[in-house]
C-alpha cells in the first residue's frame, strides 16, 4: 500500500500557491462530506505534498500525525488509514460529480497510494489570428515555437542497464525537441528546487504547456524504449509510442538519434 | 471483483437484505461502491480482531471500529438510495 505505483504520466508540477488555497478552502467548506478527523487526514497528505515532503506519505505517518496512533502502530491490524482513506476518495468524487464539478482544481487520491495528485481544469488555447497559416512543418515549428515540453524520465532506476539507455534516449529526445522549436525542461531531481520551481511557474504563463514522459524497459529482445505525451495542466492524453531496439549490447547511438527524432517529430505534431 | 469486496458485499447483504438487488446493481456498475464494499470488510475485521485482542487499548479500538463500521455502512447506504 505504501509503494508508490508506477504512472505512465508526469505528475503535476505543482502551482502552489494556487493549488493550497483551492485546497484549503475546499476542506473548510461544507459541501465536501468528510468527518473533521478526515479533513485533518486530507489536510495534511496535501500539506506535506506541496511542502515537498511527498515521500514521508505513508500509512505508518498518517496514523500517528493524523490518527494518534503510538510509535508500535500497525497498518496491518489497525487498518485505519486505508479505511479512511478509501472514504475520503469516495466523498471525493461524490463532490467532484456535484458541487465541485466546476473547481478549477481538484485533488485525487489514487487507490494504493495516500499521495495526492493534483489536476487543472483544462486553459482555452490563444485563438490563431484569422488567415493563419496552420499547415505544414513550417506551422508545426511555429505551434512548437511557444510550447513548453516537460520532459521526465520514468525508467525503472533498478534496471541500471535500462537507465543508461533511458539517459540516452532522454538526451537524444531533448536535443531533437529543442530542434523542432520547443522550450524543453527536464523534471530535476528532487535536489534540484531551483529548476522545479522554473517548472512549476510554468503553469502561470499563458502558453500551452505538455509533459513527455520517457521510459526505457528491459525485453528479451533487447530494449524497448516509450514515451507518452499529455497536457500538463489537464491531464488530457495526447498520444504515446514505443520502439524496440533489438541487438547489441550498448545499443547503436545512431539507432537512438532517429528514434528521438522521431519522437519530437510526432509531439510536434500532436500539439501542432 | 476482489474477495475483501465480495465478502463485504455479502455481509451488507445479510445485514440489509431488503436491500440485495440495489446493492448487486451497484456493485456492478460502481467502483467506488466496492471501494466501499472492501473498506467495510476490512472494518469488520478490524473490529473482531480487536474484540478478541487482550492488548490493553484493545477495547478503545474495538469501539472506534464498531463506530467506523456503522459510518461506512451510512457511506454505503447513501450511494443506493
Amino acid at each position: 500500500m505504501d509503494a508508490d505505483p508506477p504512472s505512465p504520466m508526469a505528475p503535476h508540477p505543482l502551482a502552489e500557491q494556487e493549488v493550497g488555497e483551492a485546497m484549503r478552502s475546499l476542506v473548510a467548506g461544507n459541501a465536501l462530506r468528510l468527518s473533521e478527523r478526515n479533513r485533518r487526514f486530507l489536510s495534511f497528505v496535501v500539506d506535506e505534498t506541496l511542502a515537498g515532503r511527498a515521500g514521508r506519505i505513508k500509512a505508518y505517518a498518517i496514523g500517528v500525525d493524523v490518527f494518534g496512533r503510538g510509535s508500535d502502530f500497525d497498518p496491518g491490524t489497525d487498518p485505519i488509514v486505508r479505511i479512511e482513506a478509501t472514504r475520503i476518495r469516495t466523498a471525493l468524487a461524490a463532490y467532484y460529480e456535484g458541487a465541485g464539478a466546476q473547481d478549477a482544481i481538484r485533488v485525487l487520491l489514487r487507490p494504493g497510494s495516500y499521495i495526492p495528485e493534483f489536476e487543472f481544469a483544462r486553459a482555452a488555447s490563444p485563438a490563431l489570428p484569422p488567415g493563419a497559416d496552420t499547415g505544414g512543418p513550417q506551422a508545426d515549428q511555429r505551434a512548437a515555437a511557444r510550447t513548453a515540453l516537460v520532459v521526465t524520465h520514468r525508467t525503472d532506476r533498478r534496471d541500471r542497464c535500462a537507465v543508461a539507455t533511458g539517459e540516452l534516449y532522454l538526451q537524444a529526445v531533448v536535443r531533437a525537441a529543442a530542434g523542432q522549436g520547443f522550450r524543453v525542461f527536464v523534471t530535476p531531481p528532487p535536489a534540484r528546487r531551483a529548476a522545479a520551481q522554473a517548472i512549476r511557474a510554468l503553469l502561470h504563463h499563458p502558453e500551452d504547456v505538455y509533459a513527455l514522459d520517457l521510459a526505457v524497459f528491459g525485453i528479451a529482445e533487447g530494449r524497448r524504449c516509450a514515451w507518452s505525451l499529455c497536457d500538463l495542466r489537464s491531464g488530457e492524453f495526447l498520444g504515446s509510442d514505443f520502439v524496440d531496439l533489438v541487438g547489441g549490447e550498448p545499443p547503436e547511438a545512431a539507432g537512438i538519434d532517429r528514434q528521438a527524432a522521431s519522437v519530437a517529430r510526432r509531439v510536434a505534431d500532436a500539439v501542432a | 471483483m476482489g474477495r475483501s469486496e465480495r465478502r463485504g458485499l455479502a455481509r451488507l447483504m445479510l445485514r440489509y437484505p431488503e436491500r440485495r438487488e440495489a446493492f448487486r446493481r451497484k456493485a456492478a456498475d460502481d467502483p467506488y461502491f466496492l471501494e466501499l464494499c472492501d473498506a467495510y470488510e476490512a472494518t469488520c475485521e478490524a473490529a473482531e480482531y480487536w474484540a478478541r485482542s487482550s492488548e490493553p487499548f484493545a477495547p478503545e479500538r474495538t469501539c472506534e471500529y464498531r463506530r467506523l463500521a456503522t459510518d461506512v455502512e451510512e457511506d454505503i447506504l447513501r450511494k443506493v438510495v
